[in-house]
Formats: C-alpha cells, sequence, structure tokens
C-alpha cells in the first residue's frame, strides 16, 4: 500500500508542478520561441542571438528549442513547450525537415500560437490551411546559387567558359535544391561552362573537404568550385590549398559566415550571401506578434504574401569591407516596420 | 586447418613441411589475417583501375587515396583496441570535436591571444587520456557496458564542445601542424607515412608486450583472462585511455589539416571509423585483429570511397555502399558462437 | 590392473578439513593424503564434496578447519596464485585456455616477463620454450596453433604442461596436478594418450585424477579415495579395488547385481512404432531399413563415424536423408524437419545437453512445460496454475531434485538436468525418444534413476532409439541392437534379458 502511495505521488507532483506555470504564463507575458537545428552551427546560433535581443527590447521571455537534427526532438520539445507556455507564446521556427511543417502546424493551430515557418516546406501544403500559421518565409535559395555561380564564372581566366565541380549540401533539404537548381541556371545561360562532377557533403567541412580531394584527383583542371554553403567551402578551400591551387580555383559558398568574410578578402573565395538569422529571428517574431495582439489580419493576406521570398545580402570582393563593419561589427537595428518591404517573390 | 583427423595438435602433413618461420608467420598472419584484407584490396584496385581505365593508378589519385586515408587510419587504430578487448569505444565523436575546439581556442587565432604552440600535442593527448580513462572507469568500475558508456560520454563531450566553441568556426593562423599533415615527402604524403609508422608501432606493442597480449587474452576470454591473474580493470582502464590519447592525436592533426576549428567536427567520423576496423578484419566480438588490421580498412575504405567518386558514381549510391560493405565486414568475420543470441 | 605404488612420502597432506555453507556441511573432517610419485583416484557422487575439496586444495575457498601440509609444512592457500606458488594446480573440466591464443602464448600466460628484455619479449624464445617443453611430455603439438583450432585432447596436455612449468617456475620438486573429469570430452585413443601423459607425469609430479568412470579411476591410480556425503568413507589400494565395491561406497547402498535393471525389461507388445525403410545419407550411410515397436528400447551401436549418429539426425530431422521413408505410427514423416518431427511425436535427447537440450537460463518449470504451453493456456494466456501444476507433476514422476520449480537450471546437477530434458518430452507425450548418450557426465546414482526412468518409459509403450557411453550400458539396456560399421547396418542382435550378448562379441561386429 505504501509503495503504491509512493508511486502515485510522483505523477501528483509532476502533474502540479506542470499546471503552475501554465496558470503563471497563461496570464502573464508571452513567450518568445525559436526553433533551430543547434547551437553548434553559427548560422542557427544566431537565430538565438536575434530573438534574445528582441526579447530584451520587448521584455518578454525568450526559449530556444534545438532539434539536434532529429525531427522527433523537435516535435517533443515543442510539445513540452506548449504545455509549459500553455499556448501563450510565438514562434519562429526553422524546421529539420520540410515535412516536419505539418505535425508543427498542427501543433500550433491546436495551441492557439501564432508562429512563422522559415526555409523548409513541402510545396503540396498550403499556408492558409492554418490560420495561425502566420507565413512561410524563405530565402531565395535558387537566387542565392545564381548569384554566386555567376560570381564565380566571371573569375575564370576566360570569364564565362571553363569547368567546375559542385559541393552539394543535405540532398532533401529545400536550400540544397534550391541552390543547385541557381546553379543551373546559371549553367543553362553560359554553355561555356561545364559541370563536371558533383558530390554532397551535407554541409559539413570535413566531408567537403575530402570530397574535393576526391574530385581534384579526378579533374585536376578545374576553374572553380561552386559550394552549397560556407562551411563546405572551407573545407574546399583547405583541399585546393594543399593541391597548390588556393587563389587560383576559386571556391562560392552561402550563408555568410565570418570565416568567409576573411576567405573573400584573402582571394581564396569569391562571394557568398549573408543571411541573417538575427534579423529572421526578429523578423519571424515580430510578425507572429502582431497577429497575435490584432495588428495584423493574417485572414486577409492574399496567398503570396503568406508563402513567400526575401533576399539575403550578397557579398563579394567589392563590397565585403564595408559589408563586415555594418553587419559583423556590429549587429544592425532592423526596420520591422512594414514586413513586406522585401518582398521577393512568392514561393510554392 | 582443424586438426581432428590429423591427430592432436598437429596439422596436416603439408603444412608439417614447411619451415619453421614461415610457419611462424603464417600463423601470425591467420591470427591478425591480413591475408583476406590484402586480397580485398587488391580486388578494390583492380575492378577501379578497369572503371576508370587507368586512372586510378594516376600518382596524383594513389597520393589522394594515401592522404586521405592516414587520418581515418590512425582513428582506427585508436578504436581497435577497445574492440579487441570485447569491448567498444564510440566516444570519438565528442573526443575530436573537443579536441577540435580546444585546437580553435588554444593555437594562434584571430579571436585571442593564446599561441599555445607544438605544445598544443600534448594537450590533445591529455584531453583524449582523461576522456579514455573516465570511459574506463565507467565501464571497469561502474560495470556499465562499453558501448553505452563510450556513447554517453561521446554525447557528453559534443554537447561540452559546442558549449565551449559558441558554435563559432576559428581559422587557425599556426599552420605549422597543420602544413606538416599536407607535406609530402618524395613525393608520398608525409601523413601516410606517419599513419604506417605509428601503426608499425602499435603493432609491436600489441605484439611483443603484456598489454597486447592480455587485451587479446580479454577479448578471448575474459573469464579465463581473471582466472590467469589478468587485472582486468586496470587493462580495461588502460585500453580505454590509450584509445582517447589516440583519438587525440588524430583530431589534432584533422583540425590543423582542415585550418579552421569546427565544433562539429566529430559528427562525421564514427561510421566510417567503425566500418574501417571492421573491414579491416577486427572482429566485433574480440580477441581477433592487430593495429595493421585497423589501419589497412582504413585505407581500403578510402580507396572503394575514392573509387566512386572516380566513377561518378551517384552521391545517393555511395552511402549505400557504406552501409553494405559494413554489414558484410561484420557478418564475415564476428564469431557467432559468442554471441549467446543475436540482439 | 593396478599400477605399483609409488614413494612413501606425503608431499601434501589435507586433514580434518571441515567447510560448512549455510544450511549445507559440504566437509566434514575430510583427509586427503597424496604422496610423491602417486595417482590418487578421487571419487564420489556429485554432492560427495569433491568439488570443495578441490576448491580447497587450490586456494579458491578457505577451509572452516583442518590444516594443509605441505611436505611437512603447514601452508594456506589464499588464492589460486598461492595454490601454484606451492606447486598444486588444477586442470579443470571447462579448460582454462584462452581460444584465441596460441598456445604458446597459453602456456606463459601472465609470465611473460621471464621471457621479456625492456618490456618486450622475445617471440622465438618463447617459442622454442614452448616446444621444448611440449617435447618433454613427449607431445606433438604445434605451438603455433591456436587454442580453439587444436581439440580438448590436446588443450588438457597443453594446461597440465603449463602448470608442470609453472611450478617448476617457483622451484617446486613434484608438483601435484588435480585433473577434474579429464576424460570426459576424450575418444578413446585421446584417452590412451593421457594416462600415458599421466604415467610421464608421475615420475616428476604427483596427480589427483577425478573422475566418474571407475573403471579408468582403479587402471590408472595407485590409490583411490572415496567421498561421500562430504566424509572419507574408503581408501584402498587400487590393486584390491573391485568396482561394485565402490560402487556400493560411493552411494551407499547396493547395486543389483543387476544394474540395468534387466529384469524389468519387458516383453514387448509387438507393435510397430518407427519403421525406417532405404534410408540413406550420401557420404554418411548407405541404403537401411530397421523398425523399432512400442515399449522396444533399441541399441544403435557402432563406432565414431560408423554413421549411427547421422542415422539419428535424419530421423529427428536435423539433416533430411537422400533416399527413403520414415514411418512413424503408420503416417509417413515429413524429412528434414525437426519441426514435423516433434509435432509428429518424436523426441531427442541431446549429446549436450547444456546447450541443446535445456534453456539453462530459464526454470525447471519452464523447461519442462516448454512443449506443450499451447495446453496450459486459459482464454489465450497462459495459465501460471496450469503450468505450476504440470511442471510439478513431472518433477514428482521422474524424481527431479531440485530446491523450486522455478530454480534456473543451469543451477542442477548433470543428472538432474537429463532427467529435465526427459520430463519436457514426456510432457509432450512423445512416442518415440532418441537419446544420444544419456548418461553422459551424471554420477552413478542419478545414472541409476535414469535407467529406472527410461525402463518406467518402456512400460508406457514408448519406443527408444538409445546410443550409450559404454557397451555395457548399451546391452544392458536394450531390448535389441542394431550394429552399424561403415555407414552399413551390418548385424541386428537381440538383447533379451538373462540373454545377454556379450560384449566382446558385439565389438567383433563393429571394428
Amino acid at each position: 500500500m505504501r509503495r503504491f502511495a509512493w508511486s502515485m505521488l510522483l505523477p501528483a507532483l509532476g502533474l502540479i508542478l506542470s499546471v503552475t506555470p501554465r496558470l503563471a504564463d497563461a496570464a502573464g507575458k508571452t513567450t518568445l520561441v525559436v526553433m533551430i537545428r543547434g547551437l553548434d552551427n553559427p548560422y542557427h546560433a544566431n537565430y538565438a542571438v536575434g530573438a534574445k535581443e528582441l526579447g530584451k527590447k520587448l521584455g518578454l521571455p525568450v526559449d530556444v528549442l534545438t532539434s539536434e537534427a532529429n525531427s522527433q526532438k523537435q516535435f517533443a520539445d515543442l510539445k513540452a513547450e506548449i504545455a509549459k507556455t500553455g499556448g501563450n507564446m510565438v514562434v519562429s521556427c526553422d524546421p529539420n525537415e520540410a515535412p516536419d511543417v505539418v505535425p508543427i502546424a498542427k501543433m500550433l493551430e491546436a495551441a492557439g500560437a501564432y508562429w512563422v515557418n522559415w526555409w523548409n516546406k513541402p510545396p503540396d501544403v498550403k499556408v492558409a490551411s492554418y490560420p495561425h500559421w502566420v507565413s512561410h518565409v524563405q530565402f531565395d535559395a535558387v537566387g542565392q546559387g545564381y548569384y554566386n555561380a555567376k560570381e564565380l564564372f566571371k573569375t575564370f581566366k576566360t570569364p564565362n567558359q571553363g569547368k567546375i565541380i559542385a559541393i552539394q549540401g543535405m540532398l532533401a533539404n529545400n536550400a540544397a535544391i534550391g541552390r543547385f537548381q541557381g546553379l543551373q541556371k546559371a549553367l543553362k545561360e553560359n554553355p561555356g561552362v561545364q559541370l563536371l562532377q558533383w558530390e554532397s557533403a551535407e554541409w559539413d567541412t570535413t566531408k567537403a573537404y575530402n570530397a574535393t580531394k576526391a574530385l581534384l584527383a579526378a579533374h585536376p583542371d578545374v576553374d572553380g568550385v561552386w559550394c552549397a554553403n560556407d562551411n563546405m567551402a572551407m573545407g574546399a578551400i583547405q583541399a585546393l590549398k594543399e593541391a597548390g591551387l588556393a587563389g587560383k580555383v576559386l571556391v562560392t559558398g552561402t550563408d555568410g559566415n565570418p570565416e568567409a568574410f576573411d576567405a573573400i578578402k584573402a582571394g581564396y573565395m569569391v562571394s557568398t550571401e549573408f543571411q541573417d538569422s538575427r534579423y529572421q529571428a526578429q523578423f519571424g517574431l515580430t510578425m507572429a506578434l502582431a497577429a497575435k495582439e490584432g495588428k495584423l489580419d493574417v485572414k486577409s493576406l492574399p496567398s503570396k504574401y503568406r508563402s513567400w521570398m526575401i533576399p539575403g545580402v550578397k557579398v563579394n570582393r567589392d563590397n565585403v569591407d564595408k559589408f563586415v563593419d555594418e553587419y559583423i561589427k556590429s549587429m544592425p537595428k532592423y526596420d520591422l516596420s512594414n514586413f513586406f518591404a522585401n518582398w521577393a517573390g512568392e514561393a510554392p | 586447418m582443424t586438426t581432428a583427423t590429423a591427430g592432436p595438435g598437429r596439422l596436416t602433413p603439408f603444412r608439417e613441411r614447411l619451415p619453421g618461420p614461415v610457419l611462424a608467420t603464417g600463423a601470425w598472419f591467420q591470427r591478425t589475417g591480413i591475408a583476406a584484407q590484402l586480397l580485398t584490396l587488391a580486388i578494390v584496385v583492380g575492378i577501379f583501375a578497369m572503371g576508370t581505365g587507368g586512372k586510378y593508378l594516376a600518382w596524383s589519385n594513389v597520393q589522394v587515396i594515401l592522404s586521405l586515408s592516414a587520418i581515418p587510419a590512425i582513428f582506427a587504430v585508436g578504436l581497435h583496441p577497445t574492440i579487441v578487448a570485447g569491448g567498444i569505444d564510440l566516444s570519438l565523436q565528442g573526443v575530436a570535436s573537443l579536441i577540435a575546439v580546444f585546437v580553435g581556442f588554444l593555437l594562434r587565432n584571430q579571436f585571442n591571444s593564446h599561441d599555445l604552440g607544438l605544445w598544443i600535442i600534448l594537450v590533445a593527448m591529455l584531453i583524449g587520456a582523461i576522456a579514455g580513462a573516465v570511459n574506463g572507469l565507467l565501464n571497469a568500475a561502474l560495470r556499465i557496458p562499453s558501448f553505452i558508456a563510450s556513447l554517453g560520454m561521446g554525447w557528453i563531450l559534443y554537447g561540452l564542445a559546442v558549449f565551449m566553441g559558441k558554435a563559432v568556426n576559428v581559422p587557425l593562423l599556426d599552420t605549422r601542424i597543420g602544413n606538416f599533415a599536407s607535406a609530402n615527402v618524395v613525393g608520398i604524403p608525409l601523413i601516410a607515412v606517419v599513419a604506417a609508422g605509428f601503426t608499425a608501432a602499435v603493432q609491436l606493442v600489441e605484439d611483443r608486450t603484456r598489454l597486447g597480449r592480455y587485451m587479446y587474452a580479454i577479448g578471448g576470454d575474459e573469464v579465463i583472462a581473471r582466472q590467469a591473474g589478468i587485472n582486468l580493470g586496470v587493462m580495461k582502464v588502460a585500453l580505454f585511455t590509450a584509445a582517447g590519447i589516440i583519438y587525440g592525436l588524430a583530431s589534432l592533426l584533422l583540425t590543423c589539416r582542415l585550418g579552421i576549428s569546427t565544433s562539429r567536427m566529430g559528427l562525421t567520423l564514427l561510421f566510417p571509423t567503425v566500418t574501417a576496423v571492421a573491414v579491416g578484419g577486427v572482429a566485433l566480438t574480440g580477441g581477433i585483429g592487430g593495429a595493421k588490421n585497423a589501419a589497412l580498412g582504413a585505407l581500403i575504405v578510402t580507396a572503394l570511397n575514392d573509387g566512386l567518386v572516380l566513377m561518378h558514381v551517384s552521391p545517393y549510391i555511395q552511402q549505400a555502399v557504406n552501409g553494405v560493405v559494413l554489414i558484410v565486414a561484420v557478418a564475415l568475420t564476428i564469431d557467432r558462437r559468442k554471441l549467446g543470441f543475436i540482439k | 590392473m593396478s599400477t605399483g605404488t609409488g614413494s612413501q612420502e606425503a608431499i601434501l597432506a589435507l586433514r580434518g578439513i571441515t567447510k560448512t555453507f549455510p544450511g549445507v556441511a559440504a566437509l566434514d573432517r575430510v583427509e586427503l593424503v597424496v604422496h610423491r610419485n602417486e595417482v590418487v583416484g578421487l571419487v564420489g557422487e556429485n554432492g560427495a564434496g569433491k568439488s570443495v575439496l578441490m576448491k580447497i586444495m587450490i586456494g579458491l575457498l578457505q577451509p572452516d578447519e583442518g590444516s594443509i601440509g605441505l611436505d611437512g609444512r603447514t601452508v594456506t592457500l589464499k588464492s589460486p596464485s598461492d595454490a601454484i606458488r606451492s606447486g598444486i594446480g588444477m586442470v579443470f573440466q571447462e579448460g582454462a585456455l584462452v581460444p584465441n591464443l596460441t598456445v604458446t602464448e597459453n602456456l606463459f600466460l601472465r609470465h611473460e616477463n621471464s621471457f621479456s628484455k625492456l618490456g618486450f619479449f622475445s617471440l622465438r624464445s618463447m617459442r622454442q620454450a614452448a616446444r621444448e617443453l611440449l617435447a618433454e611430455l613427449d607431445l606433438d603439438i604445434d605451438v603455433d596453433l591456436t587454442a580453439a583450432d587444436i581439440g580438448p585432447a590436446a588443450r588438457q596436455m597443453v594446461e597440465i604442461a603449463r602448470l608442470l612449468w609453472l611450478s617448476r617456475l617457483y622451484g617446486r620438486d613434484n608438483p601435484v596436478l588435480i585433473l577434474d573429469e579429464p576424460t570426459t570430452v576424450l575418444a578413446d585413443k585421446e584417452r590412451e594418450t593421457l594416462f600415458r601423459i599421466m604415467r610421464e607425469l608421475k615420475k616428476r609430479a604427483s596427480v589427483v585424477f577425478i573422475s566418474h568412470r571407475l573403471q579408468e579411476v582403479v587402471e590408472n591410480s595407485d590409490r583411490i579415495c572415496v567421498l561421500k556425503d562430504g566424509k572419507n568413507v574408503a581408501e584402498m589400494g587400487t590393486s584390491d579395488a573391485r568396482i561394485t565395491h565402490i560402487e556400493q561406497l560411493m552411494v551407499g547402498h547396493t547395486f543389483a547385481a543387476d544394474r540395468f535393471h534387466e529384469d524389468e525389461q519387458g516383453a514387448r507388445t509387438g507393435r510397430e512404432l518407427l519403421r525406417v525403410e532405404n534410408l540413406s545419407r550420401a557420404g554418411a550411410f548407405e541404403p537401411l531399413h530397421f523398425t523399432i515397436g512400442e515399449g522396444e528400447i533399441v541399441g544403435l551401436i557402432g563406432l565414431v563415424g560408423s554413421g549411427k549418429e547421422e542415422v539419428c539426425r535424419c530421423i529427428t530431422g536435423l539433416e533430411r536423408p537422400d533416399t527413403g521413408t520414415i514411418i512413424l505410427g503408420g503416417r509417413k514423416l515429413r524429412t528434414g524437419s525437426p519441426d514435423a518431427a516433434v509435432r509428429a511425436g518424436i523426441g531427442h535427447i541431446p549429446i549436450d545437453r547444456r546447450n541443446e537440450g535445456l534453456a539453462l537460463m530459464m526454470s525447471v518449470a519452464q523447461n519442462v512445460n516448454l512443449l506443450v504451453l499451447d495446453q496450459l493456456k486459459t482464454a489465450g494466456l497462459l495459465n501460471p496454475a496450469q503450468e505450476r501444476g504440470n511442471a510439478q507433476r513431472w518433477v514428482s514422476e521422474c524424481q527431479i531434485k531440485t530446491p523450486s520449480l522455478s530454480a534456473l537450471c543451469a543451477n542442477l546437477s548433470g543428472g538432474n538436468q537429463q532427467k529435465v530434458v526427459i520430463s519436457k518430452w514426456l510432457s509432450s507425450k512423445v512416442r518415440l525418444l532418441i537419446l544420444d548418450h544419456p548418461t553422459r557426465g551424471v554420477d552413478v546414482g542419478a545414472k541409476d534413476e535414469i535407467y529406472k526412468l527410461l525402463r518406467r518409459l518402456a512400460r508406457q509403450g514408448i519406443g527408444m532409439l538409445i546410443m550409450c557411453d559404454t557397451l555395457e550400458e548399451d546391452i544392458g539396456l536394450s531390448d535389441r541392437m542394431l550394429v552399424m560399421k561403415d555407414g552399413r547396418l551390418v548385424r541386428e542382435v537381440d538383447s533379451a534379458p538373462q540373454e545377454k550378448p556379450s560384449p566382446q562379441s558385439i565389438i567383433t561386429l563393429i571394428v
């Protein structure tokens, strides 16, 4: 009998504890929640930086949920967060995989929480089906791949005539797919440039290093290496250095990691596109807050404003110094007054 | 090889006639069994040489294979003692990431004023040793299965690495070790020579010292080894610590060669290392395999993947090929008698 | 046949040894004296205290009372290393060699320092020493093979050689080697080698020889000590030892001259149970026919390689015959399927009961009930009361000695484990039992119980095909014998009670 009583005590305690903050939060401040992959990636870590700054400015609590590239953990953490805040929250989410948005949308719909999604969404899922899903925003990945490819082609001995190899990201990611499509678009426009071979390095520096080294052995006479992000570009640069080609055969990336700017300045890298995840977090959270407070009428938004794209900041050898001063050495003040000021096109 | 028909303890008549040293070498080969691995390597090379019209055998490509297989080989040499002794050390992801972060912190870089120089070698070995010792104690003193203990430690260390590294990638300004790792000596990648020498040294310890001998004894039958008076606890801690030190060195080399310290560095290392060890002929059930097996396995895996790239095999298929190779390698090397039940 | 008595100097003297475990007096003032250059046979049933005494002799256990005298001086053996240093070593039944290490490595395990310089040892000098060591005993074993490769006989020799070397290392001139059931895993020729080694050993060591096989103990020892229930009951020189007398001393009651209970061998009903026609398997045995009647015990006799094991494997479904049919109770049996054989009512008591007959880590009840779980269900789920009931019934019927129904089978003695295996089949209403050396590793008392059990099964109409450890057992238990040689069934011999053929007449048929 005693054992039974003890075994009932813990769940009872847990129940009480879980309900208490609920009561507190439901009456109190809205929690700002960012869902990211992990703090080990500078890009994702900056989501948290932006969110925390916004939280400080508005005097609201901030929670950071990291999925560690595990979709199940993502869902579990979100459920726990909903329980903790009682639904009194707004979310800016960068989901682990595109299909994850559906369970997330349902959970947040049921909890009555407004949210904004970044990057990954299956094309057939409609944002308009979920009244609390304010927007799906992605960077123009195609545009990114295209811009970097064009910059790379310009550096060939004969501009727009040459051979390249490509290092792709995780093949199931929207970003990877989009950027590679951008590359292909640039290739189509420049028939003088030939893509010899590509490998997937899954956004990882070491893998990109290995892949580039192997590809260089197969194709010793390439003129450029197109990489889908900066992490991989770093690995590629190292492989080029060992082959004695760094500075002669250039590399592109995307994301805007600090070391990328150094590489551009040093002449190993051509260009990258900076995605300011601090801006993304603040933007997403502000938009969701506006919806929650009634300042933004989600139902009346046309579909092109429910799922859309924004540009990143293009950085190359010409503007890198200015850019570093403005964006890296400090966090710029973001103008979040007109949400659709940077609208760059509808996304599927 | 069985002697049931030839009388107790005697070989078949053919083998009897071979001279002593040949028999001894043969037995040595048999125990560490690299004959099969050399054959596999020959087959792999042959297939790709034909498939790429000889491009595979170009010296530049051979250099790439040697260069890319060296560090995985050292990792594999680090992993295999714990496997031979009947356990496994899965913490290398965490150790590698942690070392990477320390290297980024302590070697000359643009974010702080530390400039440890070549002392970083000792630091890497020390961190690896401590991590390994903790693994060993968890296994030996607390009797936690090494699979779980080391995997858990790996994640703890990885989390520590991420926490310390704060997601910043640190380019390394002190490039001495990096240059060492990329240099060539008479055309052969220096790092491959280092890896080969290191493998030979470890193999020597395994063959001719008590540490090595007892490692095989424990892997063969732990109960009997204990009855014979071997101190299991001391041995296990020693082996895990050795593994940690080796991981430390390999991680240091890898970080320096990449020229940049990333806290994610370890994540992609575990699978290829386990595959390398299994392909090399180190049985996951223990008691069989030496350093040269592990290193040779890494060489074979690297040669295989390089060949796949050279032959333009779709990257989608490459990962699957690696998975198949792992399964086949394990299936061929494990001693099913030791598995009471397959879990 | 007795060997000459050794010198009268005592090298090892255990006196007044008493050891109690909670609730059990394992040893009660036991005495054992081993003289120099002598082979002492130690016999007794399971539970007589032999293993406890041995463990005390090698330092694994400490006696509560009593003393151990070595060469006249009293010693305390706190661990096996102490014992080795005092020159006392044991070759265990299970073998203590590391399977993946070579003979050389096993011989010198833990003592490589004798061969090392600066921490590295010389493989060449170790191998040389190993070869010399084995040559001393005239053993022809390749030192570079691994322990797993050389077979159980050679492994025992290596262990003996190791013990000799160790005692020499510690400067002991007349070590005492304890051999625990060394002949259980050996074939006939290998046994001869072992006995030769023992005779060699006698010149420079003493041996304590433990075995269930009284004949070989008598033939190869100078003296015999008999233990029963933790006490000495007798000690005698082997020249005047009679096996029946020793057996009597071991179990405390006289065995009927008829140990196989031939008086219980009944007349057969005549109804045919099993018919085997034209059965053959390439490389194993040629087409043969035989029948087994209900309640009949048929012995299958032959040397290793005569094909008898394969015949049994075909009947139990473990192998598929190439030609022929097996008909059980009038129905043709689907070959090559153990499942079909079990469902038809064929049971198999395997030779390796620990690995193949029992789930050692499961309880007595679980093992007994294993084949009849379907019958012990209520509403589709196993009913614990029914399980207990079934298990209890068979435990009583077969007189299985176990502390409880939920005791693990691993903890039972060999004889009781065998009885659990038999009950498992009985519980499933088996009709034909194939018994592969059913009393191997079982002590005399339990053997007797098993013989009685088999007779009872025969009375119930169960047919049996049996292969025994000794020819005497085959002859004594069988109603009829099938003699196989070189893959052919050469003769059927009747073995009716009162008209049993002699072992000699059978031997001429099988060799």
